[in-house]
């Protein structure tokens, strides 16, 4: 069977393209299905490369679009209306993540899920570590522990990890 | 001595490894709603914090010239966004130029280190020992659940970016860079050709960098990228093996053709540079050439158009330059 694309190789591949949920299948030889893939690949560019621009602009039209006019709210220190934020695809400044913090949430759970920051910390700063981020470092102890033969002290950080994975 | 002028480790696939970080000071407001009298002042307050290692120096960009500006570009000191410089735009950079701090750029702040071969936790460790200079004066605007506060939502959390330029011409030729894209983007890495985002992979070279910022330490994102970057250095190495040094006289005549251009062309292009580059460079590491894989990079880097011009002393034409870039590649081939 020759391929549907090229009409000259044979076909070894079958493509399957669903575009606005409509499937449509195509017999392709593996030159003509590789291209098909990288084309997809840039049709949908707000996927394969996040840091394009204008990507946010689509992320935040939603919940943009759901504002009315006489509803805008501005950032207290630039001034900033989120239509605006959303226009631009960044925002005008850091109490911009506090002032439009729900209408900012989408757009950034699509981006990094439902994550909390887990990293370092300004000086002078002390961060609150998460139950997996104590878990870890108990573990740490508790390997160190073992090596020395400390069987108390494995016991109590053993009871530790135990009451985190029980609250979690 | 200059980062490219080094060693580094696993020349042979790694050109350079680097760590930046986006930070940005409480109370001004980002990009555009930044006014030029607020850069300046954000300029002098990082001037300020840096002058406690007297190794840094200052430079403004308005008092550059153009080339001087695209030459910072093409060594890899500055990101190709300050050529779209601010009034108060500016650079800080220790003495071997491995550490730049820019102002003006998409943050207020971006702190970056690079490092000849593979040496992620080098840079790692580089980038936040000048960060660490500015934390001490200046406070980052922060929060508990989003971390770092970026322009951009996508740099929230670490805001930290870290990056490998990876040397891969037989994944290349071999069809192979789509795959590993692929297998890449799954794990949270991105590739993308050697000037970042948007370019070519002129050269064979990739550049390859975590995307989630938020949610991840800044060890978890420099392992994660060590370990791909090691298998993708593994498939490298083992077409080199085959297809190379075990391979036809096809491959190591084309290698050596190039090496002949190299050393005897009148005029040589951009586009021609990098193909001869990526040629010999391979030469060069499967053994077929002697030579040192840092001396071509540097090679390479003083070929690009603005640094030929700073190093001819004159504002050459493009043909011009395609003889004076060919000039050099004979001198040092």
């Amino acid at each position: 069977m020759k391929c549907n694309r090229c009409n000259s190789k044979e076909a070894s591949v079958l493509y399957r393209e669903i575009i606005n949920g409509k499937e449509t299948r195509y017999a392709l030889c593996p030159d003509c299905a590789a291209a098909a893939q990288k084309e997809s690949a840039f049709s949908i560019p707000k996927l394969s490369d996040p840091f394009g621009d204008g990507l946010f602009e689509s992320f935040f039209a939603p919940a943009a679009s759901r504002l009315k006019k006489r509803e805008e709210k501005r950032c207290s220190l630039c001034g900033a209306t989120f239509r605006e934020l959303s226009k631009q695809g960044k925002v005008g400044c850091a109490e911009c993540y506090t002032v439009f913090a729900d209408e900012l949430s989408q757009t950034i759970t699509r981006l990094h899920g439902n994550a909390v920051h887990c990293g370092k910390a300004p000086e002078g700063v002390v961060r609150e570590m998460s139950a997996d981020e104590k878990i870890d470092a108990l573990e740490k102890e508790l390997k160190k522990a073992i090596e020395s033969e400390n069987y108390e002290e494995c016991a109590a950080i053993r009871d530790k990890i135990r009451a985190l994975r029980q609250g979690q | 001595m200059f980062w490219y002028e080094y060693k580094g480790p696993e020349k042979d696939v790694f050109v350079s490894s680097r760590v930046r970080l986006a930070r940005n000071i409480v109370d001004y407001p980002f990009g555009e709603r930044l006014d030029d009298a607020c850069g300046r002042e954000i300029a002098e307050r990082v001037k300020k914090a840096l002058s406690q290692d007297c190794g840094y120096t200052f430079t403004e960009f308005s008092t550059l010239a153009e080339k001087e500006k695209i030459s910072l570009v093409e060594n890899h000191r500055a990101s190709p966004e300050m050529l779209r410089a601010r009034a108060f735009s500016a650079i800080a950079e220790n003495e071997e130029k491995s550490v730049s701090v820019l102002i003006g750029e998409e943050d207020h702040i971006r702190i970056q280190a690079i490092r000849s071969g593979l040496d992620l936790s080098g840079a790692r460790e580089a980038c936040f020992e000048a960060e660490g200079l500015i934390d001490k004066n200046e406070k980052f605007a922060y929060s508990e659940k989003l971390g770092y506060l970026t322009h951009c939502p996508t740099n929230l959390g670490t805001g930290m970016r870290a990056s490998v330029m990876m040397f891969l011409p037989m994944l290349t030729r071999m069809g192979r860079m789509e795959g590993v894209r692929q297998s890449l983007h799954k794990i949270g890495l991105t590739v993308r050709g050697e000037s970042g985002e948007g370019s070519a992979a002129r050269g064979d070279l990739y550049q390859i960098s975590n995307r989630t910022t938020l949610g991840v330490s800044e060890e978890e994102i420099i392992n994660n990228l060590n370990e791909a970057a090691n298998a993708v250095a593994r498939e490298e190495r083992a077409l080199r093996e085959k297809y190379i040094t075990n391979g036809t006289k096809d491959s190591e005549d084309r290698i050596m053709r190039s090496l002949g251009i190299m050393k005897y062309a009148r005029i040589v292009d951009t586009q021609e540079l990098y193909r001869l580059y990526s040629d010999v460079r391979l030469g060069i590491s499967c053994g077929l050439i002697k030579g040192d894989e840092s001396e071509l990079d540097r090679l390479l880097i003083s070929c690009l158009p603005a640094n030929l011009c700073i190093l001819a002393g004159a504002d050459l034409s493009a043909s011009e330059r395609d003889i004076e870039r060919a000039k050099r590649l004979r001198q040092n081939a």
